[in-house]
């Protein structure tokens, strides 16, 4: 539990004052296409800024999967982007990402997963995991890798006679990025990263919690879900 | 107001602001017997190769018990007791992955009588099995030739995290295990030179030295 979160469940027990959203610095960008492709179109830029991905064909099969597996973030960063294509694109048709690491045993799992784009097409070319796609109807993989960075919680309390006085501050960050790969022609078509930063800060008077949290997981995940949820909407037919 | 009411005051309020994470550690027990799942079937490219496996009698009577300390950010720290009795789950186990990885497995009790068709000898341990913090599950497979010279030694494993119920994050560690052990044997450069060899020359029980 971080001390942010803490001091948030204290907060519910006595009288919360505030719990108000804190200002973040957001930035998004896009992730280059395999080489020998076409880099997507798009520049790095601030939140709410568009990043292109080429259109993903939905209806010929995805799935969602967390570049790490068996993980809290990595499994919130993974539903983030499964719920903005739902959303966006609710024709297309999602694998469900137990289903896809089953039927690829032992080729997805925590320790044996492919980290490297070369090490990615050396899997999807071996053909009984071509076979084993086919029998899924499974095109896409989208790989998502969701990561939080708290920083070092600092605070001080102090009791006077008037009474104690409590006040404290941690930088928080949350990256998220997410990669499209066309598993039929075994490369990366792209994807986007979304990084968020920002401090909260709380302050407690006597029993009184004064919170203000920057929601960095929100913003990247609307960031990241949005140019997600856009490309499988553009590639797939209402 | 005296400066031990104000320290009490301080401390009492830090604690509590500071995060409310307990002062002193955590105990917990874990004592589970019923054995985690099978891991699905592979996807494998099958190496075309007779194994003999000889099970240490210790794996099949493997107990794992002791203690193991955990951290986590912001928390007190974790003390597990842990006292787990799977029978011969991790057996059947590394039976399945060496079935998976070879075209061929052979159980031999011992060394003494090696049938014809064995190409090489196996024998699987459990390396390492401890529970607290995650599971942590490492096993070694020690390939060696008909005569004995060592040819490869594989050892797979995996730690698996905690916040999940105690029977998914151990059965994830096992299953993960397993997956790593079938991947390092596709890609064991030993094992594949030592086949290049034993099929180069058309020596039926390979290389001997």
């Amino acid at each position: 539990m971080t001390p942010l979160s803490a001091l948030l469940r204290a907060g519910a027990c006595c009288v919360l004052l505030a719990g108000c959203p804190a200002p973040t610095t957001t930035e998004v960008k896009p992730i280059a296409a395999s080489a020998g492709t076409a880099t997507p179109a798009g520049t790095e830029g601030m939140a709410g800024e568009r990043v292109e991905i080429p259109p993903i064909a939905g209806a010929e099969g995805y799935v969602v999967y967390p570049a790490v597996l068996d993980m809290v973030d990595q499994e919130e960063a993974a539903a983030c982007i499964a719920a903005a294509i739902a959303r966006d694109a609710p024709q297309a048709r999602a694998i469900d990402p137990a289903r896809f690491r089953d039927a690829l045993y032992p080729w997805m799992e925590p320790t044996t997963k492919p980290r490297y784009e070369d090490q990615m097409q050396a899997l999807a070319r071996m053909p009984q995991i071509q076979e084993r796609l086919s029998q899924l109807e499974l095109r896409y993989l989208i790989q998502v890798d969701g990561r939080r960075n708290d920083g070092t919680y600092r605070g001080t309390t102090a009791c006077t006679g008037a009474g104690c006085f409590s006040a404290g501050s941690q930088s928080m960050a949350s990256s998220l990025s997410a990669t499209v790969w066309d598993l039929r022609e075994i490369r990366a078509l792209g994807g986007i990263d979304a990084r968020s930063s920002g401090t909260g800060v709380d302050l407690v008077v006597g029993i009184i919690p004064i919170v203000f949290i920057p929601y960095t997981g929100a913003r990247v995940c609307t960031e990241a879900g949005d140019a997600i949820g856009r490309a499988v909407a553009a590639g797939t037919p209402k | 107001m005296s400066t031990v009411v104000r320290l009490v005051g301080a401390a009492i309020l830090g604690c509590s602001l500071s995060l409310l994470a307990a002062c002193g550690p955590t105990t917990r027990t874990v004592a589970l017997k019923a054995a985690p799942p099978m891991p699905p079937e592979a996807v494998y490219p099958t190496l075309p190769l007779t194994v003999g496996v000889i099970f240490p009698e210790a794996l099949s009577n493997y107990r794992s018990n002791g203690t193991r300390t955990s951290f986590r950010r912001g928390e007190a720290h974790t003390v597990t007791h842990y006292d787990i009795d799977y029978g011969d789950f991790h057996r059947r186990l590394l039976e399945r992955v060496l079935r998976t990885a070879f075209s061929g497995v052979v159980l031999l009790p011992d060394r003494e009588r090696i049938p014809p068709e064995v190409e090489l000898i196996v024998e699987p341990t459990v390396r390492n099995a401890a529970y607290g913090g995650g599971a942590d599950i490492r096993y070694t497979l020690k390939f060696t030739r008909l005569d004995g010279g060592e040819i490869s030694t594989v050892t797979g494993g995996a730690i698996s995290p905690e916040y999940k119920p105690e029977d998914q994050w151990i059965a994830l560690a096992v299953r993960d295990a397993a997956a790593e052990l079938m991947v390092l044997l596709a890609r064991d450069e030993e094992l594949a030179t030592w086949r290049a060899q034993a099929k180069g020359t058309g020596a039926a029980k390979g290389p001997t030295s």
